[in-house]
């Protein structure tokens, strides 16, 4: 078999996969709760098909071919940290308070990331490793704003439901992928090219088997909201626990005077 | 360099990432609250210091002494000490559930403190700070019984404060699932 017989075989294979991930998604009424995930995946599988008209209407190395291919990724790295938001969103929006507290992080965390991502980008004097910058940045963005939320999650006790855990890690595991061969590439010299492009696709895929893992099975139903507790009862509890929880302290401080 | 650096900074992230999803995480039941008791988040280990005082007392130690042999003396003390150790840890377990008592509240209040919840977390770190150097200082020397009675009077202090208040909010911090729990 040749390689590009290889090529086309791994990109059909792909193809097929992503397909078959948003119709199980449609299938399962995916849009009504994650419409940004369910929107990520429509542009997947469009992606696939405008960047493959690109490629047989004009070749591989041509302008149009290179603008497609970076435009759909960078409208699929975008779609990629709404999602990321949108899980987080999800997790912690019926927690108010929680919410509130969160989401000045959030977007402080992408924010600097993205600031980041931007210098790096101007730094570059090529183009080719401009788009790499931009993109390894925005990556890292995405990973860092899931991150934090699930830290949130971790620390208050929050439970996260199977399929969010099942996106969430597919989300978190290409991103890692690419912020390190994204670097190695920008780094390495022609000869990395073809592992660059291996690792890419075999990452996005491993990813896309987390998606189908996460839709699988049919979406659980939407939690009950939780009954808050009012100011009051706020005020009258939080003071004594603080206070005991401190007072703990001062003690087993006390023991090593 | 930079190669090798964001590639461990990659690997770490995604550990962070398994850890954060999948770690700690308990069988898949329907761990609500109500079934599992929000009592059971009060202290309770400190209940027992009684009897953790009464295996303390000098006047034991030296009644052992004078008329116990030697290696039942030395049996004698290193139960002593299994009992206060293990006393010391049921400290923390109690710390613990103060500490998750802490964290439903902040879930369950539609507009929690910033400045609160640093401090919750200082507290839990510093907390946990302590604790190991207690068990490090226990391991080398043995603690004095007056600290312990101390600790536990506080903790005592804090169930009964706390009881009457969570019984008109058991409904509300039940509806809550968590994964911690």
């Amino acid at each position: 078999m040749s390689p590009a017989l290889a090529m086309d075989l791994r990109w059909a294979a792909s193809s097929i996969l992503e397909f078959g991930v948003f119709s199980l998604a449609v299938r399962r009424k995916a849009f009504k709760e994650l419409p940004f995930f369910s929107m990520y995946l429509g542009l997947l599988v469009s992606s696939e098909v405008a960047r493959w008209l690109a490629y047989r209407v004009t070749t591989i190395a041509s302008p149009v071919s290179f603008g497609t291919y970076w435009t759909t990724e960078g409208l699929l790295v975008t779609f990629h940290a709404l999602v990321v938001y949108e899980i987080c969103r999800l997790l912690l929006r019926p927690y108010k308070g929680i919410w509130r507290l969160c989401q000045p992080f959030l977007f402080t965390v992408g924010a600097v990331l993205i600031v980041d991502a931007a210098l790096a980008t101007r730094d570059s004097h090529k183009i080719a490793n401009a788009i790499l910058a931009g993109e390894r940045g925005l990556e890292l963005a995405a990973l860092g704003i899931l991150l934090f939320g699930l830290a949130f999650c971790k620390y208050y006790g929050v439970r996260i439901e199977r399929h969010l855990l099942w996106i969430g890690l597919g989300l978190g595991f290409y991103s890692a992928v690419q912020v390190a061969n994204n670097t190695f590439m920008q780094h390495g010299l022609g000869w990395y090219f073809l592992i660059w492009e291996n690792l890419r696709l075999i990452s996005f895929n491993i990813a896309t088997v987390c998606w189908f893992v996460a839709v699988l099975k049919p979406l659980p139903a939407a939690q009950p909201v939780p009954a808050l507790l009012n100011q009051q009862e706020y005020e009258v509890l939080v003071p004594q626990v603080t206070a005991r929880l401190r007072e703990l302290n001062t003690r087993l401080l006390e023991m090593w005077k | 360099m930079t190669v090798v650096l964001t590639f461990v900074v990659a690997v770490a992230l995604f550990l962070t990432l398994l850890w954060l999803l999948f770690g700690n995480r308990r069988p898949k039941t329907d761990a609500t609250l109500a079934a599992l008791e929000i009592k059971k988040l009060l202290p309770a280990h400190c209940r027992h210091f009684p009897q953790v005082q009464r295996a303390l007392r000098s006047q034991d130690e030296e009644f052992i002494d004078r008329r116990a042999p030697r290696y039942l003396a030395k049996r004698w003390r290193a139960e002593r000490r299994q009992v206060v150790h293990l006393y010391i840890r049921g400290l923390a377990q109690d710390f613990r559930g103060l500490e998750q008592l802490a964290r439903l509240i902040a879930m369950l209040s539609p507009d929690i403190r910033r400045k609160q919840e640093w401090e919750w977390l200082w507290l839990g770190i510093q907390f946990r700070l302590l604790y190991r150097m207690t068990l490090l200082r226990f391991a080398l020397h043995s603690l004095p019984s007056d600290e312990l009675m101390q600790l536990t009077e506080m903790l005592t202090g804090l169930a009964a404060g706390l009881e009457h208040s969570l019984d008109r909010l058991m409904p509300k911090l039940a509806q809550v699932k968590t994964t911690t729990i």
